[in-house]
This record gives structure tokens, C-alpha cells and sequence, in this order.
């Protein structure tokens, strides 16, 4: 080890700046650093040798810096300020959330020699209000999961890419629901969402739907009629169902994709569409190209960003936020007072493998709003599909709910990583020791084969 | 090419997530030709499309926080960040090919074009 240059001792004033997690630095009057204590080292990322000499806003970089600089605002009044909220962006373009304060510095003849700046870091704060609220939000979706919360974290850079995104989860995911959550966050939220189910209609209906036709173009068409394309100018086109099309339909569409040009039905006059195209399927559409029964280039021209919704068996440390949701949707609906379900009726939700997803649970919680004459849902309320296992499940008390929930998550992030164990925890967010002893404790077994090791093998 | 730098006073601006001025520069055989100032402002979609509508094929910004840096990827455009400076100092630099160099780097920065992960897992990168 290098032997340190004698340096001067600490003064008292030093030794607690050194002490206190808070961040502290010092300006002259250029605004340049003049001193940058630990705790603005470790929040900022920055040493204080970097820091010292250079700009304060260079090194600070705030959301405040260029319009409400708040040392600007006391240097001018004197005042000092209290806690101001702001972010600033450090070196690896993470945002934290800070509060900060200022003050004037002055020396021992009680002259103004430049000014002082304190700054908090918030984001554990932050982290708690996000986690007292209790999950991820974003539009009208909400999660715990590991694999939604990934979602919800690309979904701005998606929102914003313009492209072309496929959106394949089962029936009753919440497929349209996530693409009107990209179209409210892009740049064309002003401008119309309109969706359409490729499944629902016969061929040339939905030709016509979905290009429209002008007047005289077949026996009835008494005048223009726009299509969806045309409806949903500037906007977001969700073609749901997409794997439904029919092979004459593909091609049309893929002319409309690569050249954002379309013809009405009858018409000669092609007509240009500015519209982001959002398709969902719940069918596997690589399969569907393996078979023939989808195009390969339309495949790979919608296939540019790809999303997939897990079912929500493989999501159930949602089930009690989703069940909440729906209940407090209906009270409102129905002028109800349900306060929730009951720890039985909890277990038997979860026991439940949901293959309709998210609907099905909204619907069951519908028919439990019928029967239920209280202010808790029974397992009474809840329909025969899922009270028929309750002979053995409905002994289960609350706390055992919540185990096999934990149980539950865990065995999902093994799957999820390969059965990487290592992998499992980081994705849970838990030190690997927890991650071994709630293993432990709830029993969950583990795959003899680690992922890790086969990788290895290979 | 149009290259766009967000201006605070003289300097670059030391957010782009919260700047208000940006200078728009059309450079061509390493000179600037044309040089426009526009506002910028609100969230990210906003400030993409302020960027989109002025046909920026580059930005070289200060501080950027990695899902705008994304998104500003995502439509196609450069990007050089954490720049710190003079404007007419990092524009000459630029046309000189001197940018992104450590002399214009803001502090605890290194040299990169983008927020690309650190982590030893990417020595993919380091092979090149």
C-alpha cells in the first residue's frame, strides 16, 4: 500500500462534514467548487478531486441548475432555502431524486465569500413511497412481478420508437390494454387509439374496415366510408388478433406497412397513412410462419419490437393488487361497500390456474359481487370452478396464502433464469442468502439441475 | 448534417431532461452553414419530437439520463453526452473530430458515446 501525503488534521467542522451522509459542497462567487465533502462524493459518484475547481453545474448537473438554480436564488436574497425538491443525473444517467438547501458562506469578518449547498439523496425515500403505494404503475396496469415491471421499464423507449410492436400474450392478458398504454405515452397520444379484432369479422368486411370504400365501390356503398387506417390518421392502429388474417388480407397490409400507402376499397386514389401499427395475437405467429399460415416478411415487419404478457398463472403475487382493483371498479360501479375477500376466498384465487387470465378474474369477481350479501367475498361467493377444490384448499390460513405466494415467486424466477439460482435472486432483487434461506424455509425444492452448471457444461 | 447542442447562457447546457434552449447547427465539410436557436421543453416524447422536427441527426448534450438517452437513440439520432463547455469551443472541437475527448468530458465521466453498461459481462466491447 502507498503511504498517504501527510495531510493537515481534520478541523471539527471537517471531521462532521466527512461523517454525515448528506451532501455537502461549498462556491465562490465564479461558481466554481471550492470544497466537496464524502457524502456528495457517494451521491454524485464524483471525487472531490474532479469536483474541485470545475463548475458547479457541470458537476452537479440538477433539474434546477438552468432555471431555478436555488444557491442562485440565495446568493441574490441572502435567504437561505430549505429542502427543494430536484433530480440530478449522474455518470451512469441514473436520476436521483434530492432535496436540497442553501446558504450563504461567510468568513470570520462576516463577509459573503460565496455559498453553500446541502443536498439529500431521496431515492430510498422514493423506493418506499413506490413501495408503500405497493407496486408499478403504468396506465391502467399494475404489477409486482419481475416480468411486468421489465415491461413497464422499456415502455417509454418503445412508446417513443414509433416502430412496429407485436404483442403476444394469451387471451385476456391485457393486450389492448398495453397498447393503449404505448399510444398515451408516445408522441401521438393527442391523436386517435383505434383498434380492430382480425378475428371477429369475414375477410371483406374487414378489408373494408380497415381501408374503407368509396361510394359505388359495391352494391349498398351509397357513399364514402373511411376505414380504420384512415380513422386513426396521425395516431395508434392495434390490429388485434393479427394471426387471424387471412393470407389476401397479409399481403395488403404489408404494402401498407412498407410503403404507408393504402387504397379504399373501389378507390383509385391511394391515400397515405401516418399511423403506428400495434398487432397483438394470443396465437405463437413464428409457428403460425413454420406452418404457412402466415407471411415470413409480414411476420418479421411487425416483429420489430416484441413484447409478450405473461399469463397471470405465472404472475400471481399480482392476484391480490388485481383482485383489489376490481373491487374497488365494481363498488363504484354497482354503489357497493365490499371491503375485500376473505383469506379463504384469497387462497382460493390462488390456488386457481386462471387459464382466461386477467378477464377471468374480473369476471369472477363480478359473479362474487352478485352473491356477496357482506362486506367480505367468501369462498362461498366465488363460482364452482374454483371452489371445487375446496375441500383441500380452503383450511388454508392467510399466512399460508402468503408462503405459497413467496413459494410461488421463487419457483417462477427459477424457471424464468434457467433454474440459476444466482440469476434468480438478482432477478427477485434479494441477497442470494435470503434467497437460499427462504428456499429453506418454504420448502421450495430445487431442480437438481442448475443453470449455472449446465452453462458451464456447454 | 444537422447537429443540435441544448445552450445554457454561452455554455451547453448542463441537463438535457430539463433544458429550455437548443442551438441547431448545420454543419457541412466541417463548417457550420446555418445556426438557429429553438425552444425545447416538457418530457421526453415532446422533446423528441422538437428534436425530429428540426431534422437532428446528432446531439451533443451534457448530462442525459439513460431512458432519454434511449429514446433519443430510438429515433435515430447520435448522441454524444455529458459534454461540458463553451458551445463554440465544443462546436469547433466537434468539427475538428475532437469530440467526445476527456478536455470536454464533465466530471466523473468517461469517454463514451452513450450510456453503455460498465459491467465486465460486456467485454465483448473491449475486444474490438
Amino acid at each position: 500500500m502507498k503511504s498517504q501525503p501527510k495531510t493537515k488534521p481534520l478541523g471539527t467542522t471537517e471531521i462532521i462534514l466527512e461523517s454525515i451522509s448528506d451532501g455537502v459542497f461549498t462556491i465562490d462567487h465564479q461558481w466554481r467548487i471550492t470544497s466537496f465533502n464524502r457524502g456528495a462524493e457517494t451521491i454524485t459518484g464524483i471525487g472531490r478531486a474532479e469536483a474541485v475547481g470545475r463548475r458547479c453545474s457541470d458537476v452537479f448537473r440538477a433539474s434546477m441548475c438552468e432555471a431555478d438554480c436555488a444557491l442562485k436564488r440565495t446568493m441574490e436574497t441572502g435567504a437561505p432555502i430549505v429542502n427543494c425538491p430536484a433530480f440530478i443525473v449522474d455518470a451512469h444517467g441514473r436520476r436521483i431524486p434530492i432535496s436540497v438547501s442553501t446558504a450563504l458562506l461567510k468568513d470570520g469578518r462576516g463577509h459573503t465569500v460565496g455559498g453553500v449547498e446541502t443536498f439529500r439523496d431521496l431515492s430510498l425515500v422514493e423506493e418506499l413511497r413506490k413501495e408503500l403505494a405497493g407496486r408499478y404503475e403504468l396506465g391502467d396496469m399494475v404489477s409486482r412481478s419481475s416480468s411486468m415491471r421489465r415491461i413497464f421499464e422499456i415502455l417509454p423507449q418503445v412508446a417513443a420508437s414509433d416502430s412496429t410492436v407485436l404483442i403476444q400474450g394469451e387471451t385476456g392478458t391485457g393486450k389492448e390494454v398495453l397498447a393503449r398504454a404505448i399510444h398515451n405515452l408516445s408522441s401521438r397520444k393527442n391523436k386517435p387509439f383505434v383498434a380492430i379484432n382480425c378475428g371477429a369479422l369475414p375477410e371483406n368486411l374487414l378489408e373494408s374496415e380497415l381501408f374503407g370504400y368509396v361510394k359505388g365501390a359495391f352494391t349498398g356503398a351509397d357513399k364514402d366510408k373511411p376505414g380504420r387506417f384512415a380513422l386513426a390518421e396521425g395516431g395508434t392502429l392495434l390490429l388485434d388478433e393479427i394471426g387471424d388474417l387471412s393470407s389476401a388480407l397479409q399481403v395488403k397490409l404489408l404494402r401498407v406497412l412498407q410503403e404507408r400507402a393504402y387504397e379504399p376499397l373501389g378507390g383509385t386514389k391511394t391515400l397515405k397513412a401516418n399511423v403506428r401499427i400495434l398487432a397483438a395475437s394470443n396465437r405463437d405467429l413464428a409457428a403460425l410462419v413454420k406452418k404457412g399460415a402466415f407471411r415470413q416478411d409480414l411476420f418479421y415487419r411487425i416483429h420489430v419490437i416484441r413484447l409478450e404478457l405473461p399469463p397471470l398463472k405465472r404472475r400471481k403475487e399480482d392476484l391480490p393488487g388485481l383482485v383489489e382493483r376490481f373491487v374497488q371498479r365494481f363498488n363504484v360501479r354497482q354503489g357497493r361497500t365490499v371491503r375485500g375477500v376473505t383469506p379463504q376466498a384469497m387462497a382460493l384465487l390462488m390456488a386457481h390456474d386462471w387459464p382466461g387470465n386477467i378477464r377471468e378474474l374480473e369476471n369472477v369477481i363480478e359473479h362474487a359481487f352478485i352473491l356477496c350479501d357482506r362486506d367480505l367475498i367468501e369462498p362461498r361467493h366465488l363460482p364452482e370452478a374454483l371452489t371445487g377444490r375446496a375441500a383441500r384448499q380452503a383450511k388454508i390460513p392467510a399466512v399460508s396464502s402468503l408462503r405459497m405466494m413467496e413459494a410461488q415467486i421463487i419457483r417462477d424466477a427459477l424457471a424464468q433464469n434457467g433454474n440459476n439460482r444466482l440469476a434468480a435472486a438478482r432477478a427477485l432483487e434479494m441477497h442470494k442468502s435470503t434467497f437460499f434461506r427462504k428456499i429453506k424455509a418454504l420448502g421450495v425444492e430445487l431442480p437438481p439441475d442448475d443453470g449455472r452448471t449446465r452453462g458451464r457444461r456447454k | 448534417m444537422k447537429v443540435a447542442i441544448p445552450i445554457w447562457q454561452d455554455r451547453v447546457s448542463p441537463v438535457f431532461d430539463s433544458s429550455r434552449r437548443l442551438l441547431v447547427v448545420d454543419v457541412v465539410d466541417r463548417k457550420t452553414s446555418a445556426r438557429k436557436e429553438i425552444e425545447i421543453g416538457g418530457e421526453a416524447p415532446e422533446r423528441i419530437r422538437r428534436l425530429d422536427e428540426a431534422s437532428v441527426e446528432l446531439l451533443i448534450c451534457g448530462a442525459i439520463s439513460e431512458p432519454l438517452a434511449k429514446q433519443v437513440l430510438a429515433a435515430g439520432i447520435r448522441v454524444i453526452p455529458f459534454i461540458a463547455g463553451e458551445v463554440d469551443k465544443i462546436l469547433r472541437a466537434y468539427m475538428e473530430a475532437r469530440l467526445p475527448s476527456a478536455e470536454f468530458l464533465m466530471p466523473g465521466c468517461c469517454a463514451q458515446t452513450g450510456h453503455e453498461p460498465k459491467s465486465p459481462r460486456h467485454k465483448s466491447k473491449e475486444k474490438s
